[in-house]
Formats: structure tokens, sequence, C-alpha cells
């Protein structure tokens, strides 16, 4: 709008320029925090540092929250910490997973339908098709058919969650297909491959990770809801979606069981929100209104 | 000594801008985008402020009516408009100046009208806001108005959206917009650079002529020298946030007082061919983060010596209603005094 | 006009081919033989076998989609196991009460998240943006049937509010019916509102920039007329189309918090299915939401069309 506004931002910042960018933007590093303490958490979890999270105890049945038990005990008289933070790495697992599985296939099917004109159509609708169905609907069918289990959840998940980073990746790809720098890319004999590979995608990343971030978040909402709706992994398995649902038939007189794992989802859920967020503003200015 | 004050003032001034500094940024790190300039308008006076991007001369037109975008303020200064202090305005006072004594039009022709609204409730919104016009009086005047910026079948028009309209259209609109107070004075932001040539001249032929009809002001922003010759009768040149000269139009083509008014001059595009750039002056304007010291063109200035550097030359007079600043002329100044 | 609706209508037929090849194929990604899986770890040979001709499966797989696609054209979704009558009608019971949640949910979201955007967008980096938007952020970082359990604990175990749990048909009072779905309408319109809120302030940004905006205010309009005038009816013709999008979130989420409030929804059926491995609810209920989301989808962009004179003339 005003004239020394208007000067273009380069679009290859330096990468210290960037680093410094992210560290001052507030909403990222308290974003990234939180990530670190929900990884850290997910580490103890996973080497058992947090107590057994199935230790079952008659005589501590119920505690409220206390020095001993700090987010209190459950029916059978577990560790509800030991729980959510055994619950932590399990998220982060299947979190994680989901990102990959998306990543991968949401990156491929994009990258393919925004640089082959042919393909584009009948990859796009089918994409379209999958999006047409809500997408926890569409994870608990697929689960269910799947059975029951962790990498059923996952896959489903997965499955769920890639038509929307395929259009990202389409749209990114159909951005730089017809640039200069790609054009001289195909003419000094390039194949396809290569120009994908080494100047599409590097070039149509920064939405790309935006949205996998995002796709975190939703994961675990999901995870949870399907946990709680007996499609996830079943009970004994300390995820968070099994706890809340555990504790919701003594929601009277025991609700720090089900408090203390909605608000670790939460947590999570706000951390990753967070990032991704920041990295938008951060990497892809265009999409952030300033 | 300060001649920045002592602005070449035409017979009756209708508008005169006095230190007037605009920054951008933190306050406590601005960015001076406007640097205490003064200047006036005479009441039926066809002005135009030239420079490159980055001048300042968009951010001068817009501290008038007070419309700075939100990241930049007025430090300093006063404008005085028919004896009132603009900047000294209450805002509802100040929102019935703008779009009553002084209106505007834009660069963008495309995107100054509001897509979901039609022409004529564009115009009307103006006749009501101002004449207090409603209902079937205010789209009598709005086609009354369309009809004098000459577009053609007006009735109909009138109930178009802007994307139905070209973009020379689209202007004429705007200045039927502008002219439904029938201002004092209107700025005009480059409102022929989105056109085409035939359609710029069409256009600049419009504004000359309701000016002379309605015996208005007109503040023509540009950075085309060709547009300048055409339309107004006295230039004012900006270069990094100041004026560098200010002269009556043929005096400044013929003779001009500081070197880049004479670059702008030799870059001058031959006829019917729109270039944006300056080909004769090497580099561009300097940001406002680095400025340099003194003169801030020496760096590009084919004239330039030391003493350049050492302090910013203050405008001078250099004949009648010329004024500018360059050092390089004291010498001449001196002998003729 | 005619050919903006008539592209979109065209479009649409490969999305509801997509969604009924998918929701065909949902049976055939079960692992080894679904007629064992479907028939349960306690089925007799007998019952496995009756299973598979029920469902068609000892035939060809071309004869059983051209059967699927027949028997779909004339309506047909197939038979409940478990309730021992046609999906079709099942579904025709139950999606009264998953729409009136998800349209309670929205005509709550609408005002709030709406007039949050805007608030935030117009007050831009001021105390009031970060505030409206943590709170927006909160929203949707929450899990709705998590934040719903958490209502119950206040609104009817401690408050004695709202009930807990059951739901009131409308035809046994308005008033009552609404009762019995403000908990749950609730529970899923706070990440609505967040999603909105985040939207609108987005888009609203983006119109607040506008140049035609900056001509409002040199006119001489009062800010208050330059945002509700021109800045709203731009920010609004978009922020219709995300009303698709809310529908889709909130038929997800009434998936799992039909369950927690025992609404008799299509969310509760497909649960329900999926507990009792009954494969034809599932697919016709998932077949079902799909359409009616391709339906609203549909409305909405016709709706945005008209609204929006560059489409509307063209």
């Amino acid at each position: 709008m005003t004239e020394s506004t208007l000067q273009a931002v380069p679009l290859e910042k330096p990468r210290n320029q960037l680093l410094s960018r992210m560290l001052s933007h507030r909403g990222l590093v308290i974003g990234a925090g939180i990530l670190v303490v929900m990884v850290l958490a997910g580490i103890v979890g996973l080497l058992g540092l947090a107590g057994d999270a199935l230790k079952i105890s008659y005589q501590s049945r119920f505690v409220e929250p206390s020095a001993e038990f700090v987010f209190g005990t459950d029916h059978y008289g577990r560790s509800i910490f030991s729980r959510v933070v055994t619950g932590t790495h399990l998220s982060l697992l299947i979190g994680i997973s989901v990102v990959a599985i998306t990543a991968v296939f949401g990156v491929l099917i994009g990258a393919i339908a925004g640089y082959f004109p042919r393909l584009d159509g009948l990859i796009m609708r089918c994409m379209d098709a999958l999006m047409a169905f809500p997408p926890i609907m569409l994870a608990i069918a697929i689960a269910a058919a799947l059975g029951a289990g962790l990498l059923n959840l996952i896959v489903a998940l997965g499955i769920t969650y890639t038509p929307r980073t395929a259009r990202i990746v389409r749209a990114a790809v159909l951005g730089v297909r017809n640039s200069e720098y790609i054009e001289s890319a195909r003419l000094s004999g390039a194949s396809d491959g290569r120009i994908i590979v080494k100047h599409v995608l590097p070039n149509s990343m920064a939405p790309v990770i935006v949205d996998l971030t995002f796709v975190f978040a939703y994961a675990i909402l999901a995870e949870a809801a399907l946990s709680f709706l007996g499609v996830g992994p079943p009970p004994p398995v300390p995820t968070w979606g099994n706890i809340i649902a555990e504790g919701r038939d003594y929601l009277v007189d025991a609700p720090w069981i089900s408090i203390f794992p909605g608000l670790a989802i939460g947590f999570s859920v706000l951390g990753l929100n967070l990032l991704g967020d920041g990295l938008r503003d951060v990497l892809d200015p265009r999409l952030t209104s300033k | 000594m300060t001649a920045m004050t002592e602005a070449a003032t035409p017979m009756s001034s209708l508008l005169k801008v006095r230190d007037l500094r605009t920054e951008l940024g933190k306050s406590d790190n601005p960015l001076t985008v406007v640097d205490g300039i003064s200047f006036d308008i005479g009441s039926n006076e066809r002005l135009a402020v030239v420079g490159e991007s980055g001048s300042g001369k968009t951010m001068t037109a817009l501290s008038i009516l007070r419309l700075l975008p939100d990241a930049a303020r007025i430090s300093a200064g006063e404008v005085n408009f028919n004896g009132q202090d603009l900047l000294a305005l209450s805002r509802s006072r100040m929102r019935r100046m703008s779009g009553g004594d002084i209106a505007m039009i834009f660069q963008e022709p495309m995107s100054s009208l509001n897509p979901v609204f039609t022409v004529g409730d564009q115009i009307g919104e103006a006749i009501t806001l101002h004449q207090g016009l409603r209902g079937r009086a205010a789209r009598a005047r709005a086609i009354e108005l369309l009809a004098l910026v000459k577009v053609p079948s007006p009735e109909r028009r009138i109930d178009q959206y802007p994307h139905e309209l070209s973009g020379g259209m689209r202007q004429r609109v705007m200045i039927a917009i502008a002219l439904s107070s029938q201002p004092k004075l209107l700025i005009a932001d480059e409102p022929t650079t989105a056109l085409d040539v035939t359609v710029q001249a069409q256009i600049l032929q419009l504004l000359k002529q309701l000016q002379q009809e309605f015996g208005m002001a007109i503040l023509l922003i540009t950075h085309d020298l060709g547009v300048v010759a055409q339309f107004a009768q006295r230039m004012i040149v900006m270069y990094a946030g100041k004026i560098v000269e200010d002269a009556p139009v043929s005096e400044a083509f013929r003779r001009p007082m500081h070197p880049y008014t004479e670059g702008l001059l030799r870059s001058i595009p031959p006829l019917y061919e729109d270039v944006d750039r300056l080909l004769a002056i090497d580099g561009s304007v300097p940001p406002p983060t680095a400025m340099p010291s003194g003169c801030r063109f020496r760096t590009r200035c084919d004239y330039a010596r030391p003493p350049c550097a050492a302090q910013i030359p203050p405008l001078k007079l250099f004949g009648e209603g010329h004024r500018a600043a360059c050092i390089r002329h004291d010498d001449y100044e001196v002998r003729r005094t | 006009m005619i050919e903006v609706i008539l592209r979109r209508l065209i479009s649409t037929i490969p999305v509801l081919i997509g969604v009924s090849l998918i929701t065909f194929g949902l049976i055939h990604i079960i692992p080894g033989d679904p007629a064992i899986v479907i028939a349960g770890p306690d089925a007799s040979v007998d019952q496995v076998e009756s299973i598979r001709q029920l469902l068609g499966l000892d035939r060809p797989l071309h004869i059983q989609m051209s059967v699927w696609y027949m028997n779909l054209l004339q309506g047909d979704l197939g038979n409940s196991f478990m309730l021992g009558r046609s999906v079709l009608q099942a579904i025709q019971e139950r999606l009264p009460t998953t729409l009136l949640l998800t349209a309670y949910s929205i005509v709550i979201t609408m005002p709030l998240g709406i007039a949050a955007g805007l608030l935030a967008a117009y007050r831009q980096n001021t105390w009031v943006d970060t505030a409206v938007m943590s709170v927006a952020l909160l929203g949707v970082s929450v899990p709705s049937f998590w934040l719903s359990i958490m209502g119950i604990l206040v609104f009817s175990v401690m408050l004695g509010w709202l009930p807990s749990s059951g739901y009131v048909p409308p035809s046994e009072g308005i008033l009552a019916c609404l009762q019995s779905l403000t908990l749950p309408a609730f529970s899923l319109a706070v990440f609505q509102i967040g999603l909105l809120a985040r939207m609108t302030r987005a888009t609203t940004l983006e119109v607040l920039r506008q140049d035609f905006i900056r001509t409002a205010r040199a006119k001489g309009l009062a800010e208050w007329k330059t945002v509700a005038k021109h800045a709203l009816s731009n920010v609004m013709i978009p922020i219709i189309t995300v009303v698709g999008l809310l529908v889709n979130v909130a038929i997800a989420g009434a998936v799992v918090i039909e369950q927690i409030f025992v609404l008799p929804g299509v969310g509760q059926l497909v649960v329900q299915g999926i507990l009792r491995r009954d494969y034809p609810v599932i697919q016709g209920s998932i077949l079902a939401v799909a359409l009616i989301l391709v339906l609203i989808n549909l409305i909405v962009d016709l709706l945005y069309a008209y609204l929006d004179p560059r489409l509307r003339n063209d």
C-alpha cells in the first residue's frame, strides 16, 4: 500500500535470518516449547520412568490428586499421572506416524497431480471424494474394517488426512511449475523426476510443513476421539482417549480420571496449533494477514 | 534563513502545507517517509507532484487527507486548508472535509470500487453523505454525474457492478464520486497509471476540463513527466521524502535547477510508450534506513562534490516561483544578489 | 449464472461416483475373509456362509459392484443385521436428530464466530485481538468430547441446569427438545466458533487492506459504516462457503457427542454398527452423511455464486 512497503520480500532468506525470525515469534517459541515438553514426557513414558501405568492396586482406588498421586488414581488404583505420561508417547507415536504417512502420500499424490496435468483430474476427484466424508467418520469406518489396533488406527487416520495435504502440495506445485527456473531446468534436459525432487518440491515445501503441523494436531484429536469410542487400541492401553472413556463412569466421584488426560490433549494440540500458526507466519508470509 | 518554510506562494493559496513530516513503523525507531516539506496550492491550480517510487509523494497525498495506513503517522507540521488546520480537526469534522471540500481518486480503479455494490450505490453513498439527497433524487444526481464524466448511457451503467466496466470507465466512476460534493481540491494519486495510453489521455483531458468548469484545484501525483507536461501548470519534484524542486512546468522543463529534475527530464520516454523506469538515472531512491548524509541525491548525482555531503541543501528561490535545493547554484546566486 | 450452476452440478458427479465407490470398497479392505470377520469369532460355519450369501460376497467383484449400484439407484442400502430392517429406514429415523444437533450448533457458531473474528481483525495487534484469538485457539485445541464430559460435570451434575443425556424429539415440545440438545450443541460449537473466528479474522484483515476501504474512508464515510457496509459485505461472501466446512466438522463431532449424550442420531448408528460389525449400517450411514455434505456444499457454492455479483452476472 505504501511505497516503501511495496519492496518485494526476497524469496530465499538466509538461514540464520529465518531462525532469528522464528525465535522472535512468541507463539512459535511457546508452541515449540510445548512440543519439547511433550517429547520429554513421551520419552519418560516410554522408558517407564513415570511409574507403571498398568499397576493395579485395590488399596489405593479413587485416590484424589495428592502428593503421592499427583493426578489421583482410577477405579483399579492405577496412577493417572503414570497413565497420562505413558499415553503421551502413544499420542506422539500415532501423531508422528500419521504425519509421516500423510507427508509421503500427500506429497507424492499432490506432486504427480500438479506436475502431470493429464492425471490431475482423476487424482483430484478421488481426493475430493475422500474429503466428502467427515474425517472422524471415515477414519472410524476404515479402522473398523481393518480391525481395532494401533497400526490400523494410524493407517485409517493417514488415509483420512492425505487428501488435504495432496491438495496443498498440488496447489504449490502448480504455482512453481511454470516458473522460469523450472523451464530452464527442463530445457537443460533434466528428467521430470529430477525436476520435481530438485526444483519443484523444495520450492513448495513451506505450506506443506505448515499443513503437516496441523495434521499432527488433528491426528492427536482424532486418535483420542476414536480411542474414546472404542475403535482404537483396546482398554488397558493407556491412550488418552481410553483414560477419558474409563473415567466417564466415575465422573461424579472421581472427575480427575477424565480431567487430566483431556488437559493433556488440549495442551498438546494447543502447542501444535501455536507452532503451526507460527510456522505459517514465518515460512509463508503470503498466507498471513499482517 | 530557512527557505524551507518560504513556499513559492501563488496569488491565493487554497492549501498550505508547512513542514509536514510523516513517519512509518515503530515510534521509537521511525522511518521518515515525508521529511518536512512545505508547499502551497492555489485555489484554481493544477499542481503535479512528481517522483519515483519511494519519494514520499503518495504519503504526502494521504497525509493531507489523514488517510495514512495504520503503520504511518504525521509527526509534525501543518496542513492548512482554507484557513483551517486539517491536522487539528476532530475525526468527525475531518470526515465532513474529506469527500466534501477535498476529494481523492486513486491509482487502481480496478480495486478502488467495492465489487459487491453497484456503481449507482457507491456514487449515491457519497451524494447522500455530503448533500443529503436520498432515493430518487440521489439516483438522478448520480446519473447526472456519470453523464458529466462522460460515461455513455449512464442510466444503464448506474445499475452495473464495477467488474462490468472497463478500467477507464471505473476511473470515471471514481471521478464522479469525487465530484459529487463539488470539492475545492481534488487529489489524484496516479489516476492514469493503470490505464492504457489512449484512455490515459482521455481521463487527463476530462480532469482538466472539469477543473476549469468547476474552478477547483487539482493535486496530481505522478511519476510520469509526460502526464505532467499534458496536465499541470506547476510541478513539485520530490526525492527521498523531500522537495527538491518546485517550479512552473514550462520553467522546470526549460531550465531545471536540480540535477534530479534534469535526470527525470532526460528520461522522459518516447511518446506513447509507457516505461516505468527512469533509465537516465542510475540506481534507485535510497531506503529511509540508509539515507546518505547531506544531499540525498548525491549518490546518484553526476555533479556531486564533497560539500554535498556536509549538509542537506535548503530550498532556495531561483526566480519567480522557482525553488530548488541544490548547492551547485550557490555561486550563481551570490553573483545575482 | 445458469452456466455456473450447470458447471457446479456436473462437477458433483465424479465426487458422487467416488464417494459411492469408497463406500463400496470399505467391506473389501477387511483383511482376510470379510464374511468370517463380520460373522465374528463365535460364529458357526453355517452362519459365516449365510452372511457370505446375504452380502453377496460369494459372487465375483464386478457382479457385487453392479448389484451395489443397482440397489443404490433404487435407494436400497441393504438390511441391517442388528436392527433386522432396512438401513434406509434406520437412517431416515435417525437423520433428523443429527441434523437438528448440527443446525443448532451452527446457529450458535455463526454469530459468535463471525463477531469474534471481526472484532479481532478490527482491533488487530491490540490486547482485544490477542485475547479473542487466544480463546479461539483454545477452542480449536480442546477435544469436543472431553468438553462435553466437563459440561455434564458442571451443568448437569453440579448445577443441575441441563440433562446429562437423553433426547426429547421436537414432537414432544420444542423447548424440551432444545434443552436436551443444548449441552451437546454447545460442546460442538466451541471448536467451530474457534475455527470460524480464526477464518473470519484472516478474511477481514484481507478485506480491510483493500483499496475500496480507503475509497470509502476518503468519501468521508463514518468508520463504523465503512466496516459494517463495505468490509462486512465482502467478508460475508467468502464466509458463507465456510458453512459447508462447519457442517462437516459438526457431523464429525456429532459421531462422538451422540454417543456421550445417548442421542439417537446417525453418529450413534455408525458407532453401534461398528461395535456389532453391522457393515450395511456402516456403509449406509457414511454414504448418507457424505451425500448430505455434498448437497450442502453444492447449495453453499450456488449461494456464493448468487451473492457475488462477479459470478452472478458472468
